[in-house]
């Protein structure tokens, strides 16, 4: 019993560690700009495809590390470019911005389908930093998760400390609160979402780069399972609020392993929990739990 | 004025990505022509150029593109075209026909199944390109939906990847509809469970023999997919409580059937509730990216228990790299590897190797069989007719048939290939349809294990190697 | 003293309204102006106009020698233009002292906040304003007349050379007009060129040296105020055609 509920703890604090990444830049780009990023999923499973090509390559032999900085930077780019070439000119209409993202991210789904490596699952296994487990209670705690689960909320607080304390930062909730106020304030609104896409692609790289050489890369549609995920985290926690996307995070990650734990035949709808998750919370409080759309 | 030019360049961008993304489909798929494909020698691979339409005989192969499933029925049957094509096609009345073979996408690998692409790329095969064979499915989902074109059209109609015992059943109960449907591969999902049971059987025997019975509990983890249903059903009664053998009853301790859209998180959530109910061997029943996490938390956790089952993606070769070597010590089950099966598995294997650069997998060698076994009817009966002529021609392939008289049939490379001619079933059990185990062992080989006879005569196959267990097993085992 | 800001044929069409017609006007550098008209007379659509809110159907607006007209509002702001707006908008969940913070974060404010510090900076136009001892609040729980100085500090913190200020005093209480009015000498005795709306005469005589009227987007007088409040046509626009003034 102990180690079922040590699983299950373990395992909620992982995947939840996992989602709080990606949601939060997820949400940090709908609150600051109203945009709705459907590209988001893929920009995670891209950086994973990315890092598997770097290391594929003989150059990168003993420079492991390198691919890593690549990867990052170069989904940092990607998300710029999303933001300068697609959304920045259709802006004005939502649905516009939602269509486009969700052509780039079928796009990029194709474009990783027809590379060499796109057809088979793969394991980048070669970037984990810790090897072997711990017994605790019984229950193996794998390294390399714990090392992920620390990053992340390092990497959470840090965003929150960056949001909260940093110029850039006071920027970007000023434009959140009042785009045309803060263009009052001499600050350039469309760099400000430049750079807030630009830092939710890289935490969802972050997201990639911490997570799947423990996991593994489970083909180009990977990434849109992770964009509904973070989708009902987001609804949760309510669009736009960060604390509300970390602490969605957590839950829709406990209700999942708790479910895969503790319910009879759990595991094969334990993925129907986020979607009941964005149904119920638009029924009973479509604003969310923290509710509100402008970053606090 | 600048917002109005941005706005027009994003357009023409978006535009672009859409003409070219359409046009890529368009080449990719519909190439000549707008309406009726026009079939030409590069549909046929092997055969002179400049042949016309009317000498092509013509194979449609539904599968996932860009999968490795849906990839392996393709080129099993592009394999097989090309040799018969460069062997000089085939006579029909002394006219020269050649074998041209073409794929539609079915997308029927996605975990987020959508059936009506399944039943598109039917259509546009039967419709738009006019096929007069079908070969290919995976998905027993997609494939119940789609296979329907195919009857509605009389086309024979051969499956090359999905086990649920449902198909073959409907043409017992529907013959008048259903007669066009086969299955070459593989054996129907209740022979592969007996075929599972029977190994499992002697291997805890032998294990329990040396290890002084070490093995109590077995564990099984499932894709929650139709396929796996008839497995599990015979599983959970052989294991279970009122199994057939009162020594392995009630061993199955844990049952985890899982969504197949999972994530590694919640693999290891599952790979720890295997172990918290203590299992020692568990069986996989996976066909997707499930069995790379299960290899990979396997190596990881090194947790006291054998891994001994289906892993489709675990067939290939190239899972060795994939998996970084973490898939060492699975046992799993595949139709083919390097023994000679029949006189012409290893030929067959060489040449696919040759052709393809990595190993068949087992949707590529009932590709190969199923269009070997079409090409045979109509090169026997002189016809393309596919009912009553080529139907009962295929119908005589039985048991009894192809035990007294093998040189009568067409060589396979699966198994002795016969069919149950009431159900159109490959026939299972040694020497027909039956699996191989394979485990995969350091240095990135893959060794077939003894079955102790009970799946196969291991005295009659070739390149039989050892069992050999996990350092850290045989530590838990032997204290 | 050079001429900041020209305004050239102003022209602003909504659909078939015309709210700005052919409005043509010089501002020197170091003046205190005001703009007067009626409710309705496009004194805010003027302000949007140079401010970059609105781009002007036809005519140009040079800030300095520099044509601004058409120009994004942050480019504006950060050649030396900053304005305030008639409904208040601030920052609603930053706290005072970031609202100020932002502004002295753009361009120009930057200039002068980075040599004692950006938060020093802030501190001392939140005190300038009589904000101080509420800088770690939130404006969502702030009074009408704090929040009218609030929105001035943070315009002061872009360090402008032009402010333009629309309506500061409505809705005030006349304590808090005195205060917003010393604020606004102080800014103005600084060296800011100061432009200001009202709709009501009275208020703006007493500040400033010279008055622009209005009326239905058209230019109708430029002068001191006394010279401008007997004009015919202004009464006329404020109390109607035929109203003799004695």
């Amino acid at each position: 019993m102990i180690v079922d509920i040590m699983n299950m703890l373990f395992n909620g604090t992982l995947t939840g560690a996992v989602y709080a990444l990606i949601a939060m830049g997820y949400s940090l780009v709908y609150g600051v700009g109203g945009i709705m990023n459907l590209s988001h999923g893929a920009y995670f499973m891209l950086t994973g495809y990315l890092l598997l090509w770097m290391l594929q390559t003989p150059f990168f032999i003993g420079l492991e590390w390198l691919t890593v900085v690549f990867a990052l930077i170069i989904i940092t780019v990607i998300g710029g470019l999303t933001f300068l070439l697609l959304v920045k000119p259709l802006q004005d209409s939502h649905v516009a911005v939602v269509i486009v993202t969700f052509g780039l991210a079928f796009l990029l789904e194709q474009v990783v389908l027809i590379s060499p490596s796109g057809t088979e699952v793969w394991s980048i296994g070669q970037l984990r930093l810790f090897q072997g487990y711990t017994m605790v209670f019984g229950y193996p705690i794998v390294h390399q998760y714990v090392f992920l689960i620390v990053m992340s909320i390092v990497i959470v607080l840090l965003f929150a400390l960056f949001i909260n304390k940093s110029k850039l930062g006071k920027s970007i909730r000023a434009v959140s609160q009042d785009r045309e106020a803060a263009g009052l304030m001499g600050i350039n609104a469309s760099r400000i979402l430049l750079y807030t896409v630009m830092i939710s692609a890289l935490l969802a790289g972050l997201a990639a780069f911490l997570y799947l050489p423990g996991a593994s890369l489970d083909g180009p549609s990977m990434g849109w399972g992770y964009l509904l995920n973070s989708f009902a985290v987001v609804i949760l926690g309510g669009m736009g609020s960060l604390i509300g996307s970390v602490a969605g995070a957590f839950i829709v990650g406990y209700t999942i392993s708790f479910t895969n734990v503790f319910v009879p035949y759990g595991p094969s709808w334990a993925h129907l929990v986020p979607i009941i998750i964005i149904i119920v919370i638009l029924l009973i409080r479509p604003q969310g739990l923290f509710g509100k759309k402008e970053l606090r | 004025m600048e917002k109005l030019a941005k706005r027009i360049i994003a357009i023409v961008i978006i535009a672009g990505l859409g003409v070219g993304g359409g046009l890529g489909a368009w080449f990719l798929f519909l190439a000549p022509g707008a309406g009726e494909y026009s079939w030409s020698s590069k549909d046929c691979p092997g055969a002179p150029s400049g042949i016309s339409s009317d000498q092509i005989i013509k194979f449609g192969i539904t599968g996932d593109v860009g999968e490795i499933t849906g990839d392996g029925a393709w080129e099993g049957c592009y394999l097989a075209a090309k040799e018969i094509n460069e062997a000089g096609g085939i006579k029909i009345n002394d006219t020269t026909y050649y074998i041209g073979v073409t794929r539609e996408d079915s997308d029927e690998a996605n975990p987020n199944l959508v059936t009506s692409r399944g039943i598109a790329a039917a259509e546009r095969l039967v419709y738009n390109k006019k096929v007069q064979f079908g070969i290919g499915g995976f998905r027993s989902e997609a494939l119940l939906a789609y296979q329907e074109v195919f009857m509605d059209n009389e086309i024979i109609f051969i499956n090359t990847g999905a086990a649920t015992d449902v198909f073959c059943e409907n043409v017992r109960s529907w013959y008048t509809r259903y007669k066009y449907f086969w299955r070459s591969m593989p054996i129907n999902s209740s022979s592969l469970g007996e075929q599972i049971f029977n190994y499992l059987f002697r291997l805890i025997y032998v294990l329990n023999a040396t290890y002084s019975g070490e093995i109590a509990n077995v564990g099984i983890i499932y894709e929650d997919l139709t396929w796996t249903e008839d497995l599990v059903t015979g599983i959970e009664y052989y294991f279970g409580p009122y199994g057939p053998l009162p020594a392995y009853r009630n061993m199955l301790t844990a049952n985890i059937p899982y969504d197949v859209t999972l994530t590694a998180a919640d693999m290891l959530t599952h790979v720890n509730t295997l172990m918290a109910a203590d299992c020692d061997i568990v069986i996989p029943i996976i066909s997707a990216q499930g069995g790379l996490m299960l290899m990979q938390h396997y190596a990881t956790l090194q947790p006291n228990f054998l891994v001994v089952g289906i892993d489709v993606q675990s067939q290939l070769d190239t899972f060795w790299t994939q998996t970084n070597g973490d898939c060492i010590y699975e046992i799993q089950m595949q139709s083919i590897h390097v023994t000679n099966k029949t006189p012409t598995t290893i030929p067959f294997w060489n040449a696919f190797r040759a052709e393809w650069g990595h190993d068949p997998l087992y949707t590529a060698s009932g590709s190969y069989d199923a269009l070997n076994f079409i090409v045979w009817a109509i090169n026997e009966t002189q016809s393309l007719q596919a009912y009553p002529t080529l139907t009962q021609k295929m119908e005589t392939a039985t048991k009894a048939n192809i035990l007294a008289n093998p040189e009568l049939f067409p060589s396979s490379v699966g198994g002795l290939g016969a069919y149950w001619p009431t159900t159109h079933d490959l026939v299972a059990g040694y020497p027909f349809g039956f699996t191989l185990f394979c485990q995969w062992q350091a240095n990135a080989t893959k060794v077939i294990m003894p079955s102790y006879n009970s799946v196969y005569i291991d005295s009659q196959l070739s390149n039989i190697g050892t069992l050999i267990l996990p350092p850290w097993l045989i530590t838990d085992w032997t204290t | 003293m050079g001429v900041i800001l020209e305004v050239k044929n102003l022209t602003k069409k909504f659909g078939g309204l015309t709210a700005v017609n052919d409005f043509s006007f010089e501002i020197k550098r170091g003046e205190f102006i005001g703009l007067i008209g009626p409710n309705g007379a496009g004194k805010t659509t003027v302000f949007n106009l140079i401010s970059g809110f609105e781009k002007p159907s036809s005519g140009r607006i040079r800030f300095n020698g520099i044509d601004i007209t058409g120009m994004k509002p942050y480019k504006i702001v950060n050649l030396g233009i900053a304005r305030t707006f008639q409904l208040v908008r601030s920052f609603k969940y930053l706290s005072l002292l970031d609202n100020i913070t932002v502004s002295c974060l753009s361009k120009r404010g930057k200039e002068v906040s980075k040599k004692t510090g950006t938060d020093n900076y802030a501190s001392s136009i939140l005190a300038s304003v009589g904000l101080i001892d509420k800088a770690r609040i939130p404006p969502i729980i702030l009074p009408h007349g704090d929040l009218r100085k609030l929105q001035i500090g943070k315009a002061v913190g872009t360090n402008p050379e032009l402010l333009l200020l629309d309506e500061p005093f409505s809705g005030l209480s006349f304590e808090e007009q005195l205060g917003i009015t010393d604020l606004i000498k102080k800014l103005h005795a600084d060296g800011v060129t100061i432009f200001i709306t009202g709709h009501v005469l009275r208020e703006l005589m007493t500040l400033v040296p010279r008055v622009i009227a209005m009326h239905q987007g058209k230019f109708i007088a430029d002068g001191p105020p006394v010279q401008v409040a007997n004009n015919k046509i202004v009464l006329e626009a404020y109390l109607g055609r035929g109203v003799k003034i004695a």
